[in-house]
Order: C-alpha cells, then sequence, then structure tokens
C-alpha cells in the first residue's frame, strides 16, 4: 500500500521563483504515472519533493495516507533513478547494487543474495565486477535500475533515465523499463519532457506547464480530449495544428471561417464536443491533427480547405505536407505517399468534423460530449 | 634553400629549451652525482675517494639526527596540516556558508606573503615574554609566559611544525577545494535516497571522489616536508637550533657544503635525500594502489 498524494503543494524557492503552483495529484498504489512537460514546467520538482532532495514550501505530501514533508528521504524508502545515472564511479556494479542495502545494515548474506538476485534478472551478472567506466549507456542505465530494484522501495522516481541514451536503445529500454514495472507492480513516477515516453509508458501522463498540472489521464484520453491548447499540442508528433477560426451565424447548423473558407460543422452531432450554439460561438481555435486530414473527395465540398504546397517530406509510405491556405495561415497535414506532391502545387485537403478539436479564446477545450 | 629551412626550423624552435635545460638542468645534475664521489675543499681542492663519502653518511650522527628531525616535521606536517586543509575545504564547499570567499581568501593568504616575512612574523609571535603565543596561552590556559620556543629542543620541531600549519594548510586547502568542487552533485543526492548519512556520504563519495588529488597532496607534502631549508634557516639561524633539534637533511647538507666547504659530502647528502624522497613515494604511491586501476 503506498499510494502517493499532493495535496495543494507549492515550490517557491529562496528568490521568488514559483517553481509548482497548487499541485493536486494523486498516484495509485501500483500505478505507473509519467509526469511530462516542456524543460523547466515544474516536473522534476515535483520529483524531487517527492524524493526529499527539495523541501515543500506549502502543502502536504502524503505517502501511503502519511504526511512525509519533513521526512528525511531515507525514511521514505523511495528509489530513485537520475538522469547521470549517478553510479558510484570507483566501486563495482555489484558494489553499486549492494550500496542501498549496507546503508540498511543488512545483514551481509542476505545483501549478497538479494544483489545477485537483480543482477540475475537484469541480466547483469557477468559485469558484476566492472566499475561503471568501463560500461556502455545501456548497461550503466540497468545498473542504475538494479541499484534502486534491490531495496524494495515504496515507489520508484525516474528523472528522464533514458535521455543520454541513443534512439533505438531508447526504445528497447523503454520497452524493458515498462515490463519490470509491471512484474514488480511498484509505484512509479517517470519524469520526462519526451511525449512518445510519456504516452506508450505510463497508466496515466500528467501534463506541466509553467508549474502549473494541467491535465491528468490516460495516455488515450489525453490524445483525444485534451482540457487545453497546451495538452492537445504537446500531445501527439507530429503536433496538432492549432489555426484560428470564427463562427459564423448560418442556417443549417454551426459554420466556421477557417482561412478565409467556410467548414460546416454538421448539425452538432458529428463532432466530439457538445456543440450548442453558445459554445460555438465562443470558438477561436480549430485543432487538426496532422494525420486527421482526409481526402477531399470523401467530405463535402463544404468540408475542404485549398492551399498552395510549400514543402512534402517522404516518410517512406506517407508524406508531410506543409500547406500554405489562403490566408497564408500553415497547416501540416500526413497524407499518402501514392502521389507525391511538389511544392507550388494547389491542392484541397478534406475536414472531418468529427476529428476536430475547437478550443475557446483562453485556451480551454469546448466541453466534449460524453460518452 | 626551402628545404634546409625546413629541416633546420625544428631544432631552432626547440634550440633555447635544450641549451638552456642542458647548461642548467643536465650539467648540475651530472656534476653533482661526479661531485658527490670527491672529498672537496672549496671549489678547487678535490680529492676521489668513490663511495666513501655515501658509507661515511651512513654511519654520520648527525645525519640522522637530521632524518628524524626532518622525519618527524614531514609527519606532523602531514598528519596534522592535511586533515585541517581537508576539513577547511569541506566547511567551505557549502554553499550557506556566509562569506566563504572571505574565508577562503584570509585562509590562502599567508601564501601571498614572502617566507621571511613569515618568519619574521613568527618569530614575533613565538618570543618569550611578549609573544603573542605566550601571551594566548597565558590567558587561555594560565601557563607560564616565558616559555622559549625556539631554543627548548623539544620545542623547536612543534613550532616549526605550526608554523607550517598556518603557512601551507590554506594552500592545501584550495587543492581539496578544487577537488570536492568536481565531486559530481547527483552522486551525494543518490546516496543520500540510498539511505547513507553525512559520514557514510563523505566516506563512500568523498573521499573516492577527491582520491588522486588526496594522494597528489600527500606525496607533495612529504615530498616539500623533506625539503625543509628556507623556514628553519630563518628561524633558527645557521645554528640547526639547541642541540640540533631544528638541523635538517638540507640544512645539514648546507652546513657541510657552504660552511664547511665539502661540496663533495653535501651532494652525497642531496643524492640521498633525493633516493630517501623517490622511495618514499614510491611506498606511497603503492599503498594507495595509485596506477594500477582502469579507473
Amino acid at each position: 500500500m503506498a499510494e502517493i498524494a499532493f495535496r495543494n503543494v507549492n515550490k517557491i524557492y529562496p528568490n521568488g521563483f514559483q517553481a509548482v503552483h497548487r499541485l493536486d495529484l494523486s498516484i495509485a498504489d501500483g500505478e505507473f504515472l509519467v509526469m511530462v512537460g516542456p524543460s523547466g514546467c515544474g516536473k522534476s520538482t515535483t520529483l524531487r519533493m517527492l524524493a526529499g532532495l527539495e523541501t515543500i514550501s506549502s502543502g502536504d505530501l502524503l505517502i501511503a495516507g502519511h504526511r512525509v514533508n519533513d521526512l528525511h528521504p531515507r525514511a521514505r524508502n523511495i528509489a530513485m533513478v537520475f538522469q547521470s545515472y549517478a553510479l558510484y564511479p570507483h566501486k563495482t556494479v555489484q558494489g553499486n547494487i549492494e550500496f542501498p542495502l549496507r546503508m540498511a545494515r543488512l545483514p551481509a548474506a542476505e545483501v549478497k543474495t538479494r544483489a545477485l538476485e537483480v543482477a540475475r534478472m537484469l541480466e547483469l551478472e557477468p559485469l558484476l565486477q566492472r566499475k561503471p567506466g568501463l560500461l556502455s549507456g545501456g548497461q550503466r542505465q540497468r545498473v542504475a535500475m538494479a541499484r534502486a530494484l534491490v531495496r524494495d522501495p515504496v515507489a520508484f522516481l525516474m528523472d528522464e533515465p533514458l535521455s543520454n541514451l541513443d534512439a533505438k536503445l531508447r526504445v528497447q529500454m523503454r520497452a524493458e523499463i515498462a515490463a519490470l514495472q509491471r512484474r514488480t507492480g511498484t509505484t512509479t513516477v517517470y519524469v520526462t519532457h519526451d511525449q512518445v515516453e510519456a504516452m506508450t509508458m505510463g497508466d496515466r501522463v500528467a501534463v506541466f506547464k509553467d508549474g502549473l498540472l494541467q491535465q491528468v489521464d490516460t495516455p488515450q484520453q489525453l490524445f483525444e480530449r485534451p482540457v487545453n491548447t497546451f495538452v492537445a499540442g504537446f500531445i501527439g508528433s507530429p503536433s496538432m495544428n492549432l489555426i484560428t477560426a470564427r463562427r459564423e451565424p448560418a442556417g443549417g447548423g454551426p459554420v466556421l471561417v477557417v482561412a478565409g473558407e467556410r467548414i460546416s460543422l454538421g448539425k452538432g452531432m458529428e463532432t466530439r464536443f457538445n456543440l450548442t450554439d453558445a459554445d460555438a460561438e465562443r470558438v477561436v481555435c480549430l485543432g487538426l491533427r496532422p494525420e486527421d486530414v482526409v481526402d477531399p473527395q470523401l467530405v463535402g465540398e463544404d468540408r475542404r480547405l485549398h492551399g498552395r504546397v510549400a514543402l512534402t517530406e517522404l516518410l517512406g509510405r506517407e508524406q508531410m505536407v506543409y500547406l500554405d491556405l489562403r490566408d497564408g495561415t500553415r497547416l501540416v497535414a500526413r497524407l499518402h505517399a501514392d502521389r507525391r506532391l511538389k511544392a507550388g502545387e494547389e491542392i484541397a485537403v478534406g475536414i472531418d468534423p468529427a476529428r476536430l478539436y475547437l478550443f475557446q479564446a483562453d485556451g480551454r477545450a469546448l466541453p466534449y460530449r460524453q460518452g | 634553400m626551402p628545404l634546409r629551412t625546413a629541416r633546420t626550423a625544428p631544432y631552432l624552435f626547440l634550440a633555447p629549451f635544450v641549451l638552456s635545460f642542458l647548461i642548467f638542468g643536465a650539467y648540475p645534475i651530472i656534476r653533482s652525482v661526479m661531485l658527490s664521489f670527491y672529498i672537496t675543499s672549496g671549489p678547487e681542492a678535490q680529492h676521489f675517494v668513490g663511495l666513501d663519502n655515501y658509507l661515511h653518511l651512513l654511519q654520520d650522527p648527525d645525519f640522522w639526527t637530521a632524518v628524524r628531525n626532518t622525519a618527524t616535521f614531514a609527519l606532523g606536517s602531514v598528519l596534522l596540516q592535511l586533515p585541517l586543509s581537508l576539513g577547511l575545504a569541506l566547511l567551505l564547499n557549502r554553499a550557506d556558508i556566509r562569506g566563504r570567499n572571505v574565508f577562503r581568501f584570509i585562509f590562502f593568504s599567508p601564501n601571498l606573503m614572502g617566507l621571511v616575512f613569515s618568519a619574521l612574523l613568527f618569530m614575533l609571535i613565538l618570543a618569550p615574554r611578549f609573544g603573542l603565543l605566550n601571551a594566548a596561552l597565558h590567558a587561555l590556559f594560565g601557563l607560564p609566559s616565558t616559555t622559549r620556543w625556539l631554543s627548548t629542543p623539544s620545542l623547536v620541531m612543534p613550532a616549526l611544525i605550526m608554523v607550517a600549519l598556518w603557512l601551507y594548510t590554506g594552500f592545501n586547502m584550495v587543492y581539496f577545494l578544487a577537488a570536492l568542487q568536481a565531486v559530481d552533485g547527483e552522486l551525494y543526492e543518490a546516496a543520500t535516497i540510498d539511505g547513507a548519512g553525512r559520514w557514510a556520504q563523505f566516506w563512500h563519495v568523498t573521499l573516492p571522489g577527491i582520491r588522486p588529488v588526496l594522494i597528489f597532496v600527500v606525496v607533495l607534502s612529504t615530498i616539500g616536508s623533506f625539503q625543509l631549508f628556507e623556514l628553519a634557516f630563518l628561524l633558527l639561524g645557521n645554528s640547526s637550533g639547541p642541540d640540533q633539534a631544528g638541523l635538517t637533511i638540507v640544512m645539514y647538507l648546507y652546513q657541510n657544503g657552504f660552511l664547511g666547504g665539502d661540496l663533495g659530502y653535501a651532494a652525497a647528502i642531496g643524492w640521498t635525500l633525493a633516493l630517501m624522497v623517490l622511495l618514499l613515494a614510491l611506498v606511497q604511491l603503492r599503498i594507495t594502489g595509485t596506477g594500477k586501476e582502469a579507473r
């Protein structure tokens, strides 16, 4: 039982900078929570407060129901994997793995057994007598994981543990860490700035910006129902197109004016939003993921945008098309590569209202339809 | 012509160093080895005696007194000075110490003064009756203020060690500070989370992290201590103190070579000292296992 809860937690540094604002966040026992956001968004500070490496300015941090604000890191029984791995350079792999157990003054025999057990699990056995300086990045990463695992902690904290690895290894370790977490069932809080890591690894993902928690939800919900333009733009790769739009009064259902062209939203039945007239009035921004741009033949005349191709990137079976719409607005579309487009070409693209996102002036999404 | 220039140019560039090294480095070294096989009286009169100088040295009680004194000084310096330097460095490496740059400067500042000035200062401090040290000991502990530090045989070495402490603690502190700042801060955080307390962190993170510098400073301090001369000379003069209590190896060399005129014997003392220091350094490096590790 080790659920973690932040209750109205603030972090203000002595120089007055507030890194975390009024954080309320609960992490269930055994959950894999990923905290994601651009650098300086407060995700690492939050993690460090949880570890006890940063003090909490106000609010409560609860672990298993107990307030731990003033508890020394040692007493919290939390393990952490650092971005730099922070392996003790003069100790062997075995020495590194055994260190937390030695500090806990466990009997020597048990220290050895447990270290070997974890080493076996992470396939580190042949490296036990090596020093970290002689290991590859991936091996060091695994040693850091082993040192965290060996303690049987109430929670794992990971601070960008994959960012020092090359792309291929990162994908591999991503899967390994996720599998390991499922196997051990230990509550895990994982910090990254990479939304792909966040989406593929987390049971839930917490998106931070400027010290404020924007949204915490399952990857699918974040993707399908972002609460604001920031989350919408941050989650998903390539990023969602966010285009200025306004609603025009028209008979026969709401109509959006986008880049000088009119897009019919149907009769409020086809979008994922609860489109009453009043809501549609508030729309100022339209979100469209590049992969949601459809073949113009599939939609009616009243759901097309026209533009000139500025640039294309071939991705194999698909191509990224950078389109300048009639008023100069840039739209990125991910289209099939069966017909290669050339710069300067005039094309039309189709808009499916069911795949649109709509946002208000303050950046918040319109209310989503239930179900 | 250009070909010749290209060939000779490297030698021309090397010449200033090579020439000055040959004249001022290699020649004196070789000459002093040769000199150590002669008995000399002044620069002119020389008489070849083979290894006699060295054999005589081994039976010379004054030389052994000098060795004993020098070793005492070296031990006292290294054992007192280095822990103190490290302690200061640890303190002044902490971010929460106010005005730590000022303190760093204060502790380092004795090195900015000339050695002669320092020696004069300590002659005043150590003076009986009016000296600062005696006055302080009297005021604090009620000890008699007549202690004659530089003319009581048992107190000469402690006095010298104390002056060296004042002179060099801050200097070594700078080495340690540099080493401490090179230790990765995340290691301390990792150790904290792994459950290590302050002492365990010092033992498992700090000491291994500064180990190369620590060894360097120990070896260098030892070598430096064995070459002690100026301080003793300035505080005690040619006399090397009461009962030869301040006689160091280099002081003995100086007395033989430049006061007694036997440069041959002095050269033998010099080379014996060099061998001793080399051996000592090798033993220290061996004990600490330097150079054997891959990393």
